[in-house]
């Protein structure tokens, strides 16, 4: 997709894989080496990068990004939504699971909405190369607000996996330079 | 995102770009996201934000 692979991307992919063995490795914190999460975290990152490389491909084909951002979220939303109703569990879900949690749900819906808006008005005023490595911070930022918020979440504030998402973000840098 | 896209203004540039949006919007939601979401619940936010970096390596 007209990408290079030089030095600073192979040394930027190898941090961040490093950083992950580091986490992975330390087992502290809340469930650490419970392997499910873990393989459902990587095929996470593997889909969203499959998914960055549609659209990306799409946008290469004359796609415009604003309105691919429009179908994309809309596609998705429908399958999501077709996918709790073949599942029937719509009303239970509602009233009983998630009644003590919709707050917490609503407060990180919009949180992820303010944070969608903010990454469009960066990319329009800084450009992709600035923007997607600072937006590796979040690593750090979840580390230190679950340790923070401990007390909710069962995660500890875990040196290791600090300096983990650290290392993750200084190989975002990297692979953009 | 709607009133975005409507303040910029609605292009669609043939069905095949339209399909390919809609695949990644798919693949980003409910099988990245949900499996994301499943991570969290399992090693925490910290670990499962770490093991999301990784898309940066597959991506390039």
């Amino acid at each position: 997709m007209g990408e290079n692979l030089g030095t600073f991307q192979i040394l930027g992919s190898l941090l961040i894989l490093a950083s992950v063995a580091i986490a992975v490795g330390s087992n502290s914190g809340y469930n650490r080496l419970d392997p499910t999460g873990i393989i459902m975290g990587l095929i996470a990152g593997l889909l969203i990068a499959l998914s960055i490389a549609i659209a990306r491909l799409a946008n290469i084909m004359g796609g415009d990004p604003v309105s691919g951002a429009f179908i994309a979220y809309t596609s998705g939303l429908l399958v999501e939504a077709l996918i709790t109703i073949l599942r029937g569990n719509i009303s239970y879900s509602l009233r009983e699971t998630h009644k003590r949690y919709l707050g917490s749900v609503f407060i990180a819906g919009v949180l992820a909405a303010l944070g969608q808006i903010a990454r469009y008005i960066a990319l329009a005023t800084l450009g992709v190369s600035i923007v997607t490595p600072l937006q590796n911070i979040r690593p750090v930022i979840a580390s230190i607000v679950s340790g923070t918020f401990s007390k909710y979440t069962g995660e500890s504030l875990a040196i290791k996996l600090l300096i983990s998402g650290i290392l993750a973000f200084t190989g975002g840098i990297l692979i953009y330079l | 995102m709607l009133a975005f896209t409507l303040t910029v203004g609605f292009k669609i540039g043939g069905l095949n770009i339209m399909l390919l949006y809609a695949l990644a919007g798919v693949v980003n939601f409910p099988l990245g996201r949900a499996s994301m979401y499943k991570s969290i619940s399992r090693v925490g936010a910290g670990l499962a934000s770490l093991l999301l970096s990784t898309s940066i390596v597959y991506n390039i």
